[in-house]
């Protein structure tokens, strides 16, 4: 806020959201608060009136700047790859870093303890991999686990919350009867049977919000294509 | 698909690795990302290179993104805070983001600019009249379209100050328009 700009009356908070109401981009209890005001003030209509002047104009003047020639997509996608992405730089580091570890002139024993947490922390990931398939055979398969009995279905792309363990996965697709037929993806999305081929649209999306309802499990579910 | 679906998807690519979801999604945004850049620091090459810095920092942490708000709002956050850093810094080289709009302007006042155009061209040249900061507002409200929240996010303000800056914005707008000789009866 600059110094000029004092706190707004109920009247010109009003006034401030008429133009979120012309575009329809209120919540449901400020638009009938916007819309009580306008039913007895006559002048605030008429801002309404103003307000799409506004926005038209604005609208033009952002179309009318000409684009520079060198605003490609083809140079912006240049110097964005051009730096290497963090994810590869951290996975590239820590190979460097095991190398430069088995290379370094340190101490026998602290090289021997590293390697001790190394290991650890691989039977924990052995682990989870057994908890995976153990526990839920058929609740929880990624494509490699094998998944010859789901011939076709109806599916979902459904991305699981970070902190979601795989008790929690299977046990959320257990109730709901459904299976991951594959994935991970990028940007870890799985493949989800929600039912039958040829599920009705009703029936899809009736799973669907059920999946979505798993709100501490679930963060993402969409409809994927038959296959 | 929804569209919310589909750039949460494209996001995750993204983080993923995948050039061609970066390619689409600086398909679908650069032109937005650079208008919006552009209008507030008045300066093509500027307003350039900050786009393309924009879509580097997403290839370099998309997952960061936690879809809390859109991919539009974040685009448009990220670039507020690099438009706003490289202000500050061109400041520190006596440059002034007021002095920028103003150079960019023809030098009419508003009454004389007015003279010769219609309403519509009038109230543009008033646009252009605002401060940056209200510049800035209108621009995300009516071009980019975003909610009082999103304006918030992009901005980094509680959304009281930006019911606040908006109200200022119009009715500096309307000011401006008075004196060019357009009342429009408010304020």
């Amino acid at each position: 806020m600059t110094d000029h700009e004092t706190p707004l009356s109920e009247r010109e908070e009003i006034e401030a959201m008429l133009a979120w109401y012309a575009m329809g981009k209120l919540d449901r209890t400020d638009r009938e608060r916007v819309e009580s005001w306008l039913a007895r003030d006559a002048a605030l209509a008429h801002q309404l009136a103003m307000i799409e002047d506004d926005r038209l104009a604005i609208v033009k003047s952002n179309e009318a700047r000409r684009l520079p020639p060198s605003l490609t997509v083809e140079a912006a996608l240049k110097k964005a790859v051009g730096e290497p992405s963090a994810a590869r730089t951290a996975a590239t580091g820590l190979l460097k870093r095991v190398r430069e570890f088995f290379s370094a002139p340190t101490a026998m024993g602290v090289r021997f303890a590293t390697a001790a947490a190394a290991a650890v922390i691989l039977l924990q990931a052995a682990w989870l991999g057994t908890l995976l398939t153990d526990r839920a055979p058929t609740q929880y398969q990624t494509a490699s686990g094998g998944s010859s009995a789901i011939a076709d279905g109806t599916y979902a792309l459904v991305r699981f919350a970070d902190g979601a363990t795989a008790k929690d996965i299977a046990a959320t697709l257990q109730k709901l009867d459904m299976q991951i037929t594959d994935g991970p993806r990028p940007g870890n999305i799985f493949r989800v049977r929600l039912g039958a081929k040829n599920l009705s649209a009703s029936d899809r999306d009736t799973r669907l919000a059920a999946l979505r309802a798993e709100s501490n499990v679930v963060i993402l579910a969409t409809p994927a294509s038959q296959r | 698909m929804n569209m919310e679906a589909d750039e949460r998807l494209l996001m995750a690519r993204i983080a993923a690795g995948d050039q061609a979801a970066l390619r689409t999604l600086i398909t679908h945004h650069q032109v937005r990302v650079f208008r919006f850049l552009a209008r507030r620091v008045r300066n093509d090459t500027l307003a350039e290179d900050l786009a393309n810095d924009v879509f580097t920092e997403v290839w370099l942490h998309a997952k960061s993104y936690e879809g809390r708000s859109s991919v539009s709002t974040w685009l448009l956050s990220i670039a507020h805070n690099k438009m706003v850093s490289a202000l500050r810094k061109r400041r520190e080289e006596s440059w002034d983001e007021d002095k920028a709009g103003e150079i960019a302007d023809d030098g009419d006042t508003p009454e004389i600019a007015t003279q010769k155009l219609d309403k519509a061209e009038a109230l543009r040249r008033c646009i252009d009249k605002l401060s940056p900061q209200h510049r800035e507002i209108v621009d995300l409200v009516y071009y980019h379209e975003q909610s009082i929240s999103e304006v918030a996010a992009v901005l980094s303000i509680p959304e009281a100050t930006v019911k606040t800056r908006m109200f200022y914005a119009r009715k500096h707008l309307s000011e401006l328009m008075k004196a060019a000789g357009l009342d429009r009866g408010w304020p």
